[in-house]
């Protein structure tokens, strides 16, 4: 069997191979590097909503029957990979076989996520180790052919990151809250000011509520904008509009939607009130003001003591959940639950009860739950 | 392959019922990549016409688990036997074939479950071999290769029920039992697979022994083009004999007649699909029967489309019709004609999220010769992850 299997393998060196890609990322960077003879695939684009929950369908598992090399993340795949290998039964395939490649061993990964196409240097990165991997498919082709494509791409990356910071210039030294963990890489990749994760996990989705509170959690924090990928759910979308809060939609993946790096650069849109981000810069660039005299603070009296209410502090509890209360009383509806060891921020208090935040939820829990941030 | 290899490997299976239940999980620890899903079910029928009742059922409360690891495969997945979840407002006249659906057996009490093989059903649980050039062998309890429609589960068909055709002949579940199966995947342009399955069709418990009856199955099944168009086609051919003609319970599904029997089965269906936006099934089954002396035949052609203009809404048109022919020829001669069954679905699937649908349903039942049964679904599903 092992001989068997060794001659499939061995027949991966064909004129012409067949590459399937899981998403059109990896898709994107295979295309611009291997040689044109090949068949280049994909699975997943940026329209499935939830890639983890993906059901290959009856065309896929025919296109992975034919493919000599299997190419993906080793993030959202894992919940389908192995049962769509299996009804492959494509032995060039297979964990193991030369033919499977998982990048997931060669880039790192934030949170988890996939999202390397926004990070230039896994990017680069990547595109040498692809372009090894292909070169062993076509030795038709030399050296020098798969030097140039690559210098090529990475010419195009340049250009891309230096067209991304162009556009992206307007917002820097915005304090900017991010709405998942890949938006979140591509803002810090960008050195945008990001100040807030709202999302743990990318596959979590988020309603208007989730979004009318983080809107509310943003303005206590003074973040104006939030960054978004363009697929955002819709309800939360309006969830951050109606909260008057401005958003940048920036496109998730590559796709048929965005086929290639200009089309992101063009598909990047701004929507809200661009007049309240201009204070903020100016206050970014100009210097530390004196210190206000006391006289001076007494004419304007604060709302309430900030320095005893804008605080954090962590859920310490022996439970793993804390139920929120919409009012100060035990007997009170429930506003949500907060989970043990989360940072929150401290909104308000009344007697032994605090009202608090973590971003998504607000509600009232007992002060004895909490220890305060020093 | 030799009857005695077949018995062995079937016999491998008959280990007593609860062992498996509570390792079936340890053996998937066993494989790297474990992935668990939990899938629900919950259904509200209101029956008009010939019965008139209601019914509240939790139905397919399930637990997959599925692993690879190299050349293996393994899937298992069980749940909640619906039989005892399930409540009516009265006690039901079972021999109607409508009604027939939701039970068991004629004899079965509604709310009994003595033991946990009452309650929870293993749905599948099979080994595979994976990456093997054009072969593949599976072991285990599986469904039959009777089209794409026996295979579907709950959370993947448009309509409540898999079509009339199929759940008359082999029960609500559809056909699945204990088996073993060798599928050939010759290296073509397009897909064609052929199938060769033997299944346990005698009507023994789990962990009782006894002798077989062997159910045998080909199968061959194309399919064309790519997404977003793509389409094809299967034809099966199945005989056997067993003991049971009835056994939707813990053991299986009724695949033949009683023992001095021999039954078979051919048929084939066919796919077309556009995308999400619409798809197209058609299908046909015919069954002879030969009790000694007497021959029955019998038939049912059925069809679905389905509509899906929108990511959170998709209609669906089920008409079907049961007893293509429909003839009996007794021991004397002649031939007695049995009444056609007319059956039409339409569905209306909600998804308002990728991990809940909510699915409306009128089904009307005509017999030429009883009257006509209409029954309304409502119905709720969940994919926690």
């Amino acid at each position: 069997m092992a001989m068997m299997i060794g001659i499939f393998t061995a027949g991966i060196i064909s004129a012409s191979a067949v590459i399937v890609t899981s998403n059109y990322d990896i898709y994107y960077i295979v295309k611009n590097i291997a040689d044109p003879s090949h068949q280049i695939y994909y699975i997943v684009d940026e329209t499935v909503n939830d890639p983890y929950s993906f059901s290959p369908l009856e065309s896929h598992i025919r296109l992975l029957n034919r493919a000599d090399v299997f190419i993906h993340t080793g993030t959202f795949e894992r919940r389908w990979i192995g049962e769509a290998l299996w009804l492959a039964r494509n032995p060039k395939i297979v964990e193991g076989a030369v033919g499977h490649v998982d990048i997931s061993k060669y880039i790192r990964y934030l949170n988890g996520s996939h999202c390397f196409i926004y990070s230039k240097e896994d990017v680069k990165k990547l595109a040498i180790i692809l372009s090894g991997i292909l070169k062993k498919l076509s030795p038709d082709f030399s050296e020098e052919f798969y030097q140039k494509r690559l210098s090529e791409f990475f010419s195009e990356v340049d250009k891309f990151f230096s067209e991304l910071s162009a556009v992206l210039l307007p917002y820097m030294g915005v304090k900017v809250a991010t709405y998942s963990p890949c938006v979140n890489n591509f803002v810090t990749q960008m050195k945008l000011n990001s100040e807030l994760i709202l999302k743990k996990r990318e596959n979590e989705t988020f309603s208007y509520r989730a979004a009318r509170d983080s809107a509310e959690f943003m303005k206590k924090m003074n973040i104006p904008l939030v960054v978004v990928p363009h697929n955002i759910e819709r309800d939360a979308e309006i969830g951050f509009m109606s909260a008057g809060i401005a958003t940048l939609k920036i496109p998730a993946h590559l796709g048929k939607k965005f086929p290639d790096f200009s089309s992101v650069v063009s598909g990047i849109s701004f929507t809200g009130d661009a007049e309240k981000l201009v204070p903020q810069r100016e206050e970014m660039s100009r210097p530390i003001p004196p210190k206000t005299f006391a006289h001076e603070i007494t004419t304007i009296p604060p709302e309430r003591p900030p320095a005893e209410i804008q605080k954090y502090g962590y859920i310490t509890s022996r439970y793993s959940s804390i139920i929120l209360r919409d009012r100060p009383q035990s007997t009170a509806g429930q506003a949500g639950k907060i989970m043990g060891g989360q940072k929150v921020l401290i909104l308000d208090k009344q007697n032994e009860w605090v009202k608090v935040t973590d971003g998504k939820s607000i509600g009232w829990i007992r002060s004895s739950v909490i220890t305060m941030e020093e | 392959m030799s009857r005695g290899v077949v018995e062995t490997c079937l016999t491998c299976l008959r280990v007593p019922f609860f062992i498996l239940v509570f390792h079936i999980i340890g053996v998937l620890q066993l494989f790297a990549e474990v992935d668990f899903s939990v899938k629900g079910n919950s259904l509200f029928a209101s029956f008009l016409g010939r019965n008139n009742y209601w019914m509240f059922a939790i139905r397919n409360l399930e637990l997959e688990a599925k692993g690879s690891r190299g050349y293996f495969f393994l899937k298992g997945s069980f749940d909640v036997n619906p039989y005892t979840l399930s409540f009516f407002t009265e006690s039901i006249a079972v021999e109607q074939t409508s009604v027939r659906d939701f039970f068991s057996t004629p004899s079965r009490t509604l709310y009994s479950a003595d033991t946990i093989e009452d309650i929870i059903r293993i749905k599948e649980l099979f080994v595979s071999t994976r990456g093997l050039p054009f072969v593949r062998v599976t072991m285990g309890r599986f469904y039959g290769a009777i089209g794409n429609l026996n295979q579907e589960k709950f959370w993947d068909r448009w309509f409540v029920e898999r079509p009339f055709t199929i759940r008359n002949f082999f029960g609500i579940d559809g056909f699945l039992d204990e088996g073993l199966e060798i599928s050939l995947f010759p290296p073509l342009p397009w897909s064609l697979e052929f199938i060769y399955q033997v299944f346990d069709g005698s009507e023994k418990p789990w962990g009782s022994r006894g002798s077989f009856e062997f159910v045998n199955l080909i199968s061959i099944r194309n399919t064309f083009g790519q997404e977003p168009v793509n389409g094809g086609f299967g034809l099966f051919w199945c005989t056997g004999k067993n003991n049971s003609a009835d056994r939707l319970d813990s053991k299986g599904t009724a695949i033949v007649s009683p023992a001095e029997n021999f039954t078979e089965f051919f048929g084939g269906d066919a796919f077309f699909n556009l995308g999400e936006i619409f798809s197209a099934r058609v299908g046909y089954i015919i069954k002879r029967e030969s009790i000694p002396q007497i021959l029955r035949v019998e038939g049912g052609l059925f069809s679905e489309f389905v509509v899906r203009p929108i990511d959170f809404f998709a209609a669906g048109i089920r008409p079907e019709i049961f007893g293509i022919p429909r003839n009996v020829f007794p021991e004397g001669g002649g031939v007695v004609s049995r009444p056609q069954i007319a059956d039409i679905s339409i569905s209306a699937t909600f998804l308002p999220t990728d991990y809940v649908r909510l699915r409306l349903q009128w089904t009307g039942n005509f017999s030429e010769a009883a009257l006509p049964q209409n029954i309304f679904y409502l119905q709720a599903m969940f994919n926690l992850f």
